[in-house]
């Protein structure tokens, strides 16, 4: 069978990525070979960028460029309500809403012993430190609704209710077995609004 | 409900087959592994989005094609369907009713099933897994929740199994009680929702089991649980917490040892009884197959008192594993003015039906024959 070196390594790149499977990563690939040059490098570029300047903020986990992130150093939000979410693509969601003022904690990841995460794995223990130091008032687990997201919010409020917190879970307006990225933006401010305290 | 013809290309050993139903018997005759009983995992696919066989589409696949495509026009509610369904290799499984993409596990859009085959006559004398099954499909049929606990349920277990596999490597307490949390919350819903099902298909199971044998016996169906001593279908949710709990607690080293969960819907079975016998330890061959067959009937008239219509009946070779009396009772039983779709290699067997609404077909060499009787 023909084959280029080069062009097999793009391929192989490409479908590395979510939703890509090798098929579209050809496409991509034959589109990329195609196109002027200053428009891939530009591409090329930006993905350099991307990963030489995001960060994680070091206040609530999220990605950012500055250090503290704008919604952490914003005077305008209520610092008392933390949103504890368990990917960045979950604070666009909630942002996206317009409706929530207080702030974000991202725990970048869920309890999962099959995909080797545990609870030291993800960003608990800035979390504690977070409460700990009083004036939080609340603090919203919006976590997924699935086994992993679940067992994350069990974790965590089993954690935090020895302090003197409000502890609330977004109510279940979400697809059942869903993940947060695939609601809609209706259901998950239904979600938001209808939020409990948490109970076992 | 009833399917009026199929087109089928690819299909397992079928390249391409165009077919008319009769709306009450038909009847697919060969030798064995001439592909008989592909004909009616076709049909079940179309109807219900998935085979009875095997869990992954690319098995239905013709030898060397890439894709198969299923169509079929069907009745429901009196109002006429088209159902298509599409494999590719490596692609997700594909069904549409009249040309919407579905959700293939959505009951709404299905047509009915009610399949028989050889191995459900082992439903009582198998293995406990079987049964849980069993119990878990039909459960699931008419409760949406029920089908969305069992599969948190089953992710639960998957993680949990885990984590426990881990614990001679690494301190896994902490963890592991978020985890209990959600197994005892989970599968005590379970456990609630199959004790209060199996409550209700008793009588049904009885009526059935005393029709095929001929006489009244006392029949209890008794569900078997991996922590409840006496379960009984009034039993609170809140209660089977408790005492999955306590259970869980005794039995935490042997799990930390064996790494696998050990308590739970997951380790459950049901019993029958009859005239106080335990069917499932110490029936005959023969009473376990009547069992079996009572409970399979059972879940064909939930599905018809639930959908007000009768499902698709399929019996794969199922006549000849039974004697000459049940086999009459099932002649009668599809005597009725259902759909029925049989395979056989005695086309003689069914010589009796009426023969105004029964439609014989030979299989052989992949080609499939109308015959005129």
């Amino acid at each position: 069978m023909y084959s280029v070196k080069s062009l097999n390594r793009l391929v192989g790149e490409l479908s590395k990525l979510p939703g890509i499977g090798e098929k579209s990563a050809e496409r991509i690939a034959f589109f990329i070979l195609k196109e002027r040059k200053e428009n891939i490098f530009r591409l090329a570029e930006a993905i350099r960028e991307l990963k030489e300047r995001v960060k994680y903020c070091s206040i609530c986990g999220n990605v950012t460029e500055e250090d503290p992130c704008k919604i952490c150093q914003d005077g305008t939000r209520d610092r008392s309500i933390i949103c504890v979410v368990e990917e960045p693509r979950d604070v666009f969601l909630f942002e996206r809403v317009k409706r929530f003022k207080g702030v974000y904690h991202v725990l970048r990841g869920a309890i999962s012993p099959i995909k080797g995460i545990g609870s030291e794995d993800i960003n608990i223990r800035p979390l504690l430190e977070r409460v700990k130091k009083g004036n939080v008032k609340e603090v919203i687990l919006a976590t997924d609704p699935n086994a992993e997201g679940e067992t994350t919010a069990i974790y965590l409020f089993k954690l935090l209710s020895s302090l003197n917190v409000r502890i609330t879970r977004l109510a279940h307006g979400l697809p059942a077995g869903g993940d947060l990225e695939f609601a809609d933006e209706l259901t998950l401010l239904e979600a938001l609004e209808g939020r409990r305290e948490m109970r076992f | 409900m009833w399917f009026k013809n199929l087109f089928l290309s690819n299909f397992r050993n079928f390249s391409r087959i165009e077919l008319e139903f009769s709306p009450s018997i038909n009847i697919f005759w060969g030798r064995n592994g001439e592909g008989k009983t592909n004909l009616l995992e076709a049909l079940y696919c179309l109807g219900k989005g998935k085979s009875f066989r095997v869990e992954s589409g690319e098995q239905l696949i013709k030898w060397k094609e890439e894709n198969v495509y299923l169509r079929g026009e069907g009745e429901k509610g009196n109002k006429l369907f088209i159902y298509e369904f599409f494999i590719t290799r490596g692609s997700p499984l594909i069904r549409k009713v009249n040309s919407h993409r579905v959700n293939l596990k959505d009951p709404r859009h299905w047509l009915w099933m009610a399949i028989f085959s050889p191995e459900d006559l082992r439903l009582i004398s198998g293995s406990p897994f079987r049964r849980r099954n069993f119990l878990d499909t039909v459960l699931s049929y008419f409760n949406f929740r029920y089908s969305y606990l069992r599969s948190l349920y089953k992710k639960i277990i998957t993680q949990r199994n885990f984590l426990l596999s881990l614990a001679k490597k690494r301190n896994i307490e902490k963890d592991l009680s978020s985890w209990d949390e959600q197994l005892v919350d989970k599968g005590s819903q379970i456990v609630k929702a199959r004790l209060e099902g199996l409550k209700e298909a008793e009588p049904l199971f009885k009526e059935v089991y005393s029709r095929i044998v001929g006489k009244n016996s006392s029949i209890k169906i008794s569900y078997k649980s991996s922590f409840l001593d006496k379960p009984f279908p009034e039993i609170p949710v809140k209660e089977i917490k408790e005492i999955f709990w306590r259970k869980l607690g005794q039995m935490k080293e042997k799990e930390v040892e064996k790494g696998i969960t050990l308590v739970g819907p997951h380790r459950d079975d049901f019993i029958i009884f009859v005239d106080g016998i335990n069917l499932n330890l110490f029936g005959s061959r023969g009473e376990q197959r009547i069992a079996a067959f009572s409970l399979k009937l059972s879940e064909f008239f939930i599905i018809e008192s639930r959908e007000g219509e009768s499902p698709v009946v399929l019996l794969d070779d199922v006549a000849s594993e039974l004697d000459p009396f049940r086999q009459r009772f099932l002649l009668d039983f599809i005597q009725n003015k259902r759909q029925v779709f049989i395979t056989t290699t005695q086309p003689l067997l069914f010589k009796s039906l009426s023969s105004s609404c029964t439609n014989f077909y030979r299989i052989a060499e992949g080609k499939v024959r109308r015959e005129e009787k």
